[in-house]
């Protein structure tokens, strides 16, 4: 009986120590791993080279890998006021979520980001 | 060497829409892909507002990140010429739309299907140009992206004529949107050429590079109000 309720104990402990860890956000040591690792081919993240929400490459790097939130990036059912590329009187798509904030990718994609490097440095 | 670069005077821009206009007749406009975009945003305060207007089409950046993208999955569908121009190889496009995704300013366009701008009536004209007839980047392709390519099928011609001092010149040799502007808010030249007309005026006017914190370097310039920022 003893055994039956340390196994309980314990099980319990180590349910509550991952489910704290996952919900930590994750250093951007540990996440600059986990880059290097999908760059590697050493984490799997498919071979389906799209924006699909779940079986595309787009999303299981950034949200499955790198635990994003969709809010980081999809901010609501509009265009922002500043939009600038796309005719404001164009229907907002309704696919998806909203249209995403492209400053975001600047946090890891740009020269000295733990991402690939899409961005150079700013010239401003 | 030549540089094209493209400069709009945003002090000069009434939003008459006629670029947008030219470019839809010149380059076999499909619903939904636009490839040159109007975009409008008002200042002020009631009742003393107006509204400033902007084209936007692709800036063919000096390091474009689409290509970055495109090459970096292997794809290589995206390419810069000789002459600066960034375009679209729709026969290696993959519709995966990362483009899109990566460019600061949202021109890569894609195009899930070829539909006709009247969808009930006839065709139009040049809409039954046969595929094999039209310039490579008219072979327009569902599942794929497309942008503004400065109207390559007109400046081609020059390049392999040996005239690419008559781009911006010339009108054969000049993107449409750039020649139909009723109040002179588009240039299109050659920014290496110090005596250019595009030159002095990017010089004179102050016109500045969008999103610089990207460092994309465009190659489409904006007269803003106020100056560079």
């Amino acid at each position: 009986m003893i055994r039956y309720a340390l196994i309980v104990i314990l099980a319990l402990g180590a349910f509550i120590t991952s489910s704290a860890q996952q919900s930590e956000p994750q250093s951007s040591a540990q996440l600059a791993r986990i880059a290097e690792q999908i760059r590697q081919h050493r984490i799997d993240v498919g071979g389906d080279y799209s924006m699909n929400a779940k079986t595309g490459r787009f999303h299981i790097i950034h949200a499955d890998k790198m635990l994003m939130d969709c809010s980081n990036c999809h901010y609501g059912d509009r265009y922002q006021p500043d939009y600038m590329a796309v005719g404001r009187d164009k229907p907002f798509p309704e696919a998806a979520k909203g249209q995403y904030v492209r400053s975001v990718c600047l946090g890891c994609h740009q020269e000295g980001g733990l991402a690939t490097i899409w961005y150079n440095t700013s010239t401003e | 060497m030549t540089k094209l670069v493209r400069v709009i005077d945003m002090e000069r821009c009434m939003g008459c829409r006629a670029c947008i206009a030219a470019c839809i007749t010149e380059n076999y406009y499909t619903p939904g892909s636009r490839w040159n975009e109007m975009v409008e945003h008002e200042v002020g305060e009631y009742p003393y507002t107006r509204t400033v207007f902007a084209t936007m089409g692709c800036m063919h950046c000096e390091d474009a990140p689409c290509q970055r993208v495109c090459d970096a999955i292997g794809v290589k569908a995206i390419t810069k010429n000789e002459m600066g121009v960034v375009l679209i190889d729709y026969d290696k496009c993959i519709g995966c739309k990362y483009c899109a995704a990566v460019c600061p300013y949202g021109v890569p366009q894609y195009n899930d299907a070829v539909n006709s701008p009247y969808p009930d009536g006839e065709p139009t004209p040049y809409e039954s140009v046969p595929a094999q007839d039209r310039h490579p980047t008219h072979r327009k392709k569902p599942n794929v992206v497309e942008k503004c390519t400065s109207c390559w099928h007109k400046l081609e011609p020059a390049v392999k004529a040996g005239k690419t001092g008559l781009i911006g010149k010339d009108p054969r040799y000049t993107p449409s949107c750039d020649l139909v502007c009723p109040v002179s808010a588009r240039l299109f030249g050659d920014l290496d050429d110090a005596q250019s007309e595009v030159s002095k005026y990017i010089g004179e006017k102050k016109a500045a590079q969008l999103k610089k914190e990207y460092g994309t370097h465009p190659q489409v310039y904006y007269v803003l109000e106020g100056g560079d920022y």
